[in-house]
């Protein structure tokens, strides 16, 4: 393996069996990807398409049925033991033990890892959380564990990354520093990273892995890239004052979409985007319009409405 | 030939480095202190594990007290019924405790969530056992001082040299160690079936049993005839029973049949044996590392624990295959 991958899989395969189903559910089904080192990668697709299972797979907890994967040039089967010491997985599945305060669970994790809680309190300090430090964390709220959960795996000096939903719970502003925080911190490292959130993939990725229902990897490509794939570059959300029929709305732009009683349309640049604001303020007959760019979560939907797109790397 | 059936067997033996030895024992260490402090903010349950230990006292003190005229001498043992039970209550004291405070480990951790960052951050499920055995130990360990000492000590029953502390010791560390193989075996199934209370209790009442907490072993030697010295083997076989069967000499050294130095002959610790020996069948000479059969006991439980260590690694591996190692 090229010493510039970090993470290669290659046909992996997980199926979960419970009693009495022998065939059981393909979470995974010979996906088949190259992460290489000191990216940033987001993992998307739809509920259930195995984006978590994928990534607990390679933090080492679960074990493929089938396929060769390895990380950093070790085997995920075979060194596991290793390459738990070269990455590190946070999850809102993941918890601490919450009859330790914060700075207990701290010395906890640093003593096991073998790192330095000072990494932890630097974050915790930029996060205003210090002030709780000898709080038990029974008594956090969910941002509060978000942020200790992050405090736990960002103390490791890992090459690494493995991040799901790290954002859950945490409010605007501390987001924005979280996502701050993780910019100045991956340096060279690797990342992948599950968030339902955009903006945090916009930020913080070039790459992205899309899986699809069924255990299949959609498509891995450059954000850029992936945004260019669309036929259009903004969508315009209007509400109309009353029942407009198609002919109408075709006055206005002839690409379009309803969905309940909103209308959507599709420029495919800046300048046909004015032409159907200014038709919209003519037009008389719809009350408000909003432009937006659009973003992977335009993505996410049309992969989510096509549903059987088949288009494998 | 073993191609030829399609079966490849790979022999990975890996050689444990000093820093992985360091490693291990540095989690271990952490993972006992986390135990230690979270099961210290259990106050409440401190308190009702205390008063149950005390009531167990008690009612075995009674029972003991019931069963005193018809037992003990018929069978030339040294100690009374009540010594009999007080010493078997303060045994399992610890050992019950010990294991009924370990067998929840994997299940505790998994019901909390915690049990994917521990292992993402290299502790093992054998760490975590490992180390809430070891906390529980040290619990269960002052639990027993405060709470089952003193009535020996009324009763008159207390060591009365050093050598029988290191023999006490001794036997109490061999049965500690089958004792973390037996636990190891019975919290990991947790790993995979995930309600295990039931089992976990059956297996803990029959440990306590077949170490002779409630009958005497020697009730068990005509039932035994498969064996040539059914007793002796059963006691090197199952140490529990062999480290509370001693324990209850030793702490009666002061009694004519007891161990008592007044023969001691060639013994190294002090002590003759020869009543122990002829009640059990065995052939102690003393309770140190050069007596043959605490040897082959030391041996017989390393074994055991390695056995343990093995089926824990693969139940690791199939908990990790079926997805259930993080789930409740």
């Amino acid at each position: 393996m090229a010493k510039s991958i970090a993470i290669d899989v290659r046909n992996l395969k997980k199926i979960f069996r419970t009693p009495g189903d022998r065939t059981g559910n393909t979470v995974l089904n010979n996906i088949s990807f190259e992460v290489p080192r000191g990216s940033a990668v987001a993992v998307t697709g739809a509920n259930g398409s195995g984006k978590t299972t994928l990534l607990k797979i390679l933090a080492t907890l679960y074990l493929p049925d089938a396929g060769k994967t390895t990380i950093l040039g070790y085997d995920l089967v075979r060194d596991a033991a290793l390459i738990r010491e070269k990455i590190s997985f946070v999850s809102p599945a993941l918890d601490f033990q919450r009859k330790l305060t914060l700075d207990e669970n701290l010395k906890f994790f640093a003593k096991v890892q073998n790192s330095d809680p000072e990494n932890a309190y630097l974050f915790l300090e930029e996060l205003n959380l210090m002030e709780k430090i000898d709080d038990r964390t029974e008594t956090f709220s969910e941002g509060q564990k978000a942020i200790t959960r992050l405090a736990i795996g960002l103390m490791k000096s890992v090459d690494i990354l493995l991040l799901d939903e790290v954002t859950l719970g945490l409010d605007v502003f501390r987001r924005e520093q979280v996502i701050n925080y993780l910019k100045t911190q991956l340096n060279h490292k690797t990342l992948m990273i599950i968030d339902h959130d955009s903006t945090v993939i916009d930020r913080l990725c070039e790459h992205v892995l899309i899986l699809k229902n069924g255990g299949y990897v959609h498509n891995m490509m450059s954000i850029k890239e992936l945004l260019e794939s669309l036929p259009y570059t903004h969508e315009i959300t209007a509400l109309p004052k009353r029942y407009l029929t198609d002919r109408e709305i075709k006055q206005v732009w002839p690409n379009f979409s309803r969905a309940g009683g909103t209308l959507r349309f599709y420029p495919t640049s800046r300048d046909e985007a004015q032409v159907i604001n200014t038709r919209i303020l003519s037009s008389g007959f719809i009350s408000r319009a909003e432009t937006r760019s659009i973003d992977l979560n335009d993505y996410s939907m049309r992969i989510a409405s096509e549903g059987d797109i088949s288009h494998s790397i | 030939m073993i191609a030829s059936i399609g079966v490849i067997v790979e022999i990975n033996i890996r050689v444990p480095t000093i820093k992985k030895i360091l490693q291990t024992f540095r989690i271990l260490f952490a993972v006992t202190k986390r135990s230690l402090i979270v099961d210290f903010r259990y106050k409440f349950q401190l308190f009702i594990e205390a008063t149950w230990t005390a009531i167990n006292v008690a009612v075995f003190v009674l029972l003991g007290a019931a069963w005193q005229a018809s037992a003990t001498e018929s069978d030339g043992l040294p100690y009374t019924m009540v010594t009999f039970f007080i010493i078997a209550t303060g045994f399992f004291t610890v050992f019950s405790g010990v294991m009924e405070t370990t067998v929840t480990a994997i299940s505790e951790e998994n019901q909390l969530g915690t049990m994917g960052f521990l292992v993402t951050n290299s502790v093992s499920p054998i760490a975590i056992i490992v180390g809430r055995y070891i906390s529980a130990t040290v619990r269960w360990l002052i639990i027993m001082v405060v709470i089952v000492i003193p009535p020996l000590i009324i009763r008159g029953v207390t060591p009365s040299t050093m050598k029988l502390l290191w023999s006490s010791i001794l036997v109490f560390v061999i049965a500690w160690i089958f004792m973390l193989g037996f636990t190891l075996i019975l919290t990991s199934i947790a790993l995979i079936f995930k309600k295990t209370t039931t089992l976990n209790r059956v297996g803990i009442y029959i440990v306590r049993f077949a170490g002779g907490a409630f009958v005497p072993l020697t009730s068990f030697d005509d039932s035994m005839t498969l064996f040539a010295k059914p007793l002796s083997n059963y006691l090197i076989w199952f140490p529990p029973a062999f480290a509370l069967e001693t324990l209850r000499w030793l702490f009666t050294v002061n009694t004519s049949k007891g161990l008592t130095c007044s023969t001691c002959g060639p013994s190294k610790d002090g002590f003759a044996y020869e009543n122990f020996n002829t009640i059990f069948g065995t052939g102690i000479t003393d309770l140190t590392l050069s007596d043959p059969m605490i040897r082959q006991m030391f041996l017989i439980v390393f074994i055991f624990l390695g056995l343990s260590l093995l089926l824990v690694e693969k139940l690791t591996t199939i908990a990790r295959k079926w997805g259930t190692l993080e789930f409740y």
